[in-house]
């Protein structure tokens, strides 16, 4: 297939200018900064899963081997675990396809010459710029339980919650504001792709009596599929990392809203007042290297798969 | 850029390298000029660092101020951070050898059968990270009975800010009044109050729940009031971790129930209120009573400004009036000194400045805490419940260690995040749970 | 044209140029019709724009009206528009709350920290994407990796301290300015679409690699650069933990721990926190009116590539 023979490996070619020396040094110190403080912290994290590192000076770090791997798995933590893990692909998958959605359904507006497309366009993206702790404080403003707009409005309609504290339908309302934060971004990705479908094909397909849902589907939709591999993939793979701001919504203790990456923090750094659990950041580490496994390999299916449907359409 | 070799860019890596290696080293080594002898006076940076709590914070501020008038060579910079991030900032300086004063999490020693069990800051003092204090002068000034409960293998690693005490509730006295309800002793009383209460259209409690642990206080009181003594609270940790009896016991379930009790004697919604909002509350009449700490009387008073009055009563989880007679309370936040601090001589010096009589008296006046001093003028608030604190007798968290083996369910043990609406079981369903979390590490 | 249905996805699709032609069908409408050219305002889509800006608007000018309350206020009527407006909160709040310098630092830092990123990005991108470099086939895997290392926050910390560079600007800058992410990827992307022969060009007529990546590269590649870099920005702005973890000094925190901690501080008195929250987001709104234009061009370029 054509889009795989693209995407080959880069083939060698005659390096055209006078000096190799230039390109190997920038090369080599653009590397070395990678390796140095990217991969060899990622590679010594794997290291320290194995040990009961904890992060004090003069508490000696012994070798214990796969025995963190082993705390993970007993019985005792499997409800806390199954737990995170339920949390964060509900979260990756139900964030990412309401975000795809959104994301598609607004760029397919904002693409058409409306007035004043340009300042909503700019209103769309304008979240991601806040930040998390911006747009955190926002929505526990909207949220708060104690009379904030949000329950005013259930008042209105005859009941109340207690947003955030609820465990039900906690990690439902932070997918939703981070479906809200992480939209822009997905906008201007599609509208990109958008932009690059040729007109003539829209106008050929209506010309032979396609309905604007056929259109769609058939002219728009595969043509951008890249965009979308692109989308999903960044989407699926930032949820998954995520917790900066269910951290800033809903606390670290908040069992429902409680993803993988949370716990490595709160397992390496502490964060529940009020509990005597102390963990070694050893233990931490297993977290974090199982957590990149299972991105690792969700990733990689859902871009095997995207790639597949790509080439097929 | 001319052509360099490889080899020549090989050996500038390397010596680059090598020349950062150095200097870093150097500078890490060169660090810790500012410590001096304790003789002289203290000057230079002293850095101190507190998990934040609203009257505290300006209660050391407050003594920082009179110790740089005192002492003006010495700069002190505080940070307070909050305590949800306050291990992680912790462990990094203490790594780091960037502080001098900190707050130490915890100063016990779990018993045998909880080996393994022991907090950080535990770790940290017997492994030789914190300062030894039992010969210094200033700790004689703090109460020995105090003292005994941070001991750790007769060494003395923390200086007791002052004690608080947890297991109360505040209550607004004019909707007792208006009520005609008294100040209830025992459980069957409580449930009395709480319905007239309720008849009467007010919320009987105002709890916080979206940070979880205030609600943990009333897990605390009705660990109290069934297991009233010391030996009997030691003696079920000691039941529990040998497996002799289960979370799921009756008697255990029924701290949950009673629990359970005070939750659906709660505000609507409370497990999303913070508990920062709670004064707020009480003091706009909205619940009769909060289960708080004496720490945070003063923000109650501020809140309150004289609105109504209000009392502090133990918070009477317990069949009988006998078990509901005392309150117990906690050692607050306990300042130690790090080995690797930059500034010893100036941290020895604030912790000598602190104890003084006459900085400790306004400090614990502005933090709200009961006096770790023998012979302190204490607050008229303190003084009206100094017959529940006659004794200084500690809750069930300082007998209970959790496992680090277990899951998150059993960290209490008794699950009260796992009942509704804090969780999502009946206390039955929570203290399965627990169960499950706790068995399984065994 | 026809729509099925109301919502916004069964909308057609026009790319720019055509005027907006479609009128909202009544529900029940089955078959196509003949394509007309009608003049009608496209009523739903402006309705549906309308709500969009509702939805992402309304939250901010909520805070502002927040911002605006004394906390008496505020306790009395969560909810209602203010009538007796005061900036006292924004002054309370910017004596409180150090954010001058908490802004300043974020700005330095992500500045900083993208700026090398992308840097970076190009030094090591462009070789890989033509080939010049060897070991052609393993970079790409390398380049993906990038993109979901695991959580090294624990020893990110230790390499810093050892390195003493803790608790230093320049340490936090160097370890956000390695957070390129998809840079790479999208970087190698973009370069394959321009043509080799520009660089063979450049080269015969004697110009070196660097000079090449300087004068030549950067500017063609700008519209891919561009988003690289406000890719990264985005996520350095929003970072928190290693922020909290790599810092202790106050007065070197950014925007997002200087925040958090005076919610922290003063989690109750909302006028004041939403009036910190104001200080913190105004100049990122009006920064952002100036920069959204690039950032739409950019990434339509890099996208189209």
């Amino acid at each position: 297939m054509t889009a795989r023979a693209e995407r080959a490996a880069p083939v060698r070619t005659r390096f055209p200018f006078p000096r190799r020396g230039a390109v190997r040094l920038t090369f080599g110190l653009g590397m070395l900064m990678l390796v140095l403080f990217a991969f060899v912290p990622a590679v010594a994290v794997i290291v320290v899963s194995f040990t009961d590192l904890r992060g004090l000076t003069y508490v000696p770090t012994l070798w214990v081997g796969i025995e963190n791997y082993l705390d993970f798995f007993s019985p005792a933590r499997a409800a806390d675990n199954w737990n995170a893990l339920r949390n964060t692909m509900v979260f990756a998958i139900v964030g990412t396809v309401l975000q795809m959605g959104f994301a598609l359904a607004i760029s397919l507006l904002l693409n058409r010459p409306l007035r004043g497309r340009n300042f909503f366009r700019a209103v769309v993206f304008m979240p991601t710029i806040l930040g998390v702790t911006v747009g955190g404080l926002i929505w526990s403003l909207i949220f708060n339980p104690a009379g904030g707009p949000m329950q005013s409005l259930l008042h209105a309609v005859g009941t109340q919650s207690a947003f955030f504290g609820d465990p039900r339908i906690a990690l439902g309302l932070v997918i939703f504001v981070h479906v809200w934060m992480q939209v822009g971004i997905s906008v201007v990705i599609f509208l990109a792709g958008l932009q690059a479908i040729p007109a003539e094909l829209q106008e050929v397909a209506s010309i032979d009596g396609a309905s604007a849902w056929q259109r769609f589907r058939n002219v728009t939709f595969p043509l951008l599929a890249p965009s979308l591999t692109a989308n999903v993939l960044m989407g699926v793979v930032n949820a998954m990392h995520s917790y900066q701001l269910t951290y800033v919504l809903a606390g670290p203790s908040n069992r429902s809203t409680q993803v993988l990456s949370l716990l490595v923090y709160v397992q390496a750094f502490g964060g529940e007042s009020g509990t005597s659990l102390s963990q070694s950041q050893g233990y931490a580490a297993a977290i974090a290297t199982l957590q990149f496994v299972l991105v690792g390999v969700i990733a990689l299916a859902t871009l095997f798969y995207l790639r597949r449907r790509e080439a097929r359409l | 850029m001319s052509g360099f070799t490889r080899r020549q860019i090989l050996t500038a890596g390397l010596g680059l390298t090598a020349a950062g290696v150095a200097t870093s080293t150097a500078a890490c080594s060169s660090g810790g000029a500012n410590s001096d002898s304790s003789a002289e006076d203290p000057s230079g940076e002293l850095s101190i660092m507190v998990s934040s709590a609203n009257a505290s914070d300006s209660a050391f501020e407050q003594v920082n101020k009179d110790f740089q008038e005192k002492f003006p060579d010495v700069t002190v910079k505080f940070t307070t951070v909050p305590n949800d991030t306050y291990e992680a900032s912790l462990s990094s300086r203490l790594t780091a050898k960037n502080v001098d004063i900190f707050v130490a999490k915890s100063m016990s020693i779990p018993p045998s059968y909880a080996e393994g069990s022991e907090e950080d800051s535990v770790r940290l003092a017997l492994a030789g990270g914190m300062l030894e204090l039992t010969d210094q002068a200033f700790i004689e000034r703090f109460d020995s009975s105090v003292l005994e409960t941070i001991t750790l293998e007769d060494k003395l690693f923390v200086v007791p800010t002052g004690l608080s005490y947890t297991t109360g509730l505040y209550y607004n006295k004019d909707i007792f009044e208006a009520g005609g309800l008294e100040v209830p002793t025992t459980y069957a009383e409580l449930q009395e109050v709480l319905s007239s209460l309720k008849d009467a259209g007010t919320t009987p409690f105002g709890i916080g729940g979206k940070e979880s642990w205030p609600a943990g206080l009333y897990m605390l009181a009705a660990v109290e009031g069934l297991f009233p003594s010391a030996d009997a609270k030691a003696d079920l940790a000691e039941k529990l971790w040998s497996n002799e009896v289960k979370l799921t016991d009756p008697d255990l379930v029924e701290i949950l129930k009673r629990v359970d009790l005070a939750y659906q004697n709660a505000q609507d919604n409370f497990a999303g209120a913070s508990y920062d909002a709670v004064p707020g509350g009480f003091a706009s009449g909205d619940f009769a009573m909060i289960a708080d700490g004496t720490w945070n009387q003063p923000v109650v008073d501020a809140a309150v400004d004289g609105a109504f009055e209000y009392g502090y009563f133990p918070t009477p989880m317990g069949d009988d009036a006998a078990s509901n007679d005392h309150l117990t309370g906690k050692v607050e936040l306990m300042l130690g000194v790090a080995t690797d601090a930059p500034n010893q001589g100036a941290a020895l010096a604030w912790l000598d400045f602190f104890s003084e009589k006459e900085t400790y008296t306004s400090f614990i006046e502005t933090a709200g805490y009961s006096s770790a001093q023998p012979d302190i003028e204490q607050s008229e608030f303190l003084e009206s419940i100094a017959a529940y604190t006659e004794e200084f007798s500690t809750p069930w968290s300082h007998y209970w260690f959790a496992n680090n083996k277990a899951g998150q369910d059993a960290a209490f043990p008794f699950n009260y995040p796992g009942v509704k609406p804090l969780g999502s079981g009946t206390p039955e369903q929570a203290a399965d749970a627990a169960q499950k979390a706790w068995g399984g590490a065994f | 044209m026809t729509m099925t249905g109301s919502s916004r996805r069964a909308q057609t699709s026009r790319t720019d140029g055509e005027d907006g032609l479609a009128a909202l069908p009544p529900p029940s409408s089955a078959a196509p019709r003949p394509r007309r050219r009608r003049r009608r305002a496209p009523v739903g889509a402006y309705i549906c724009l309308v709500l969009l800006a509702a939805v992402f608007l309304l939250p901010l000018l909520f805070l502002l009206n927040t911002a605006l309350k004394s906390d008496a206020d505020f306790l009395a009527d969560p909810v209602g528009i203010v009538t007796e407006p005061r900036l006292q909160n924004f002054v309370d709040a910017w004596v409180q709350g150090h954010f001058g310098s908490y802004i300043l630092n974020s700005i330095v830092y992500t500045l900083g920290g993208a700026g090398i990123g992308t840097v970076i990005t190009m030094l090591v991108g462009f070789p890989v994407a033509r080939g010049y470099i060897a070991g052609g086939r393993i970079w790409p895997i390398v380049f993906a990796l990038l993109l979901f290392l695991p959580n090294s926050l624990i020893t990110q910390f230790q390499l810093l301290l050892r390195l003493g560079l803790y608790d230093s600007r320049l340490g936090y800058v160097l370890m956000v300015a390695v957070g390129v992410g998809v840079g790479p990827l999208l970087f190698t992307g973009f370069v394959k679409s321009l043509p080799i022969e520009l660089d063979e060009a450049a080269a015969i007529d004697g110009c070196g690699y660097g000079r090449y990546l300087v004068s030549f590269a950067l500017p063609l590649c700008r519209p891919a650069l561009t988003t690289i870099f406000i890719l990264q920005a985005v996520w350095i702005w929003n970072e928190i933990i290693l922020a909290t973890v790599l810092l202790a000094d106050q007065e070197k925190f950014p925007i997002t721990v200087g925040l958090f901690a005076f919610k922290g501080a003063y989690s109750n008195q909302w006028g004041l926190l939403a009036a910190a929250t104001m200080i913190v987001a105004v100049p990122l709104v009006v920064g952002y009116i100036f920069i959204q234009r690039y950032l739409v061009n950019g990434v339509l370029g890099a996208v189209k590539g």
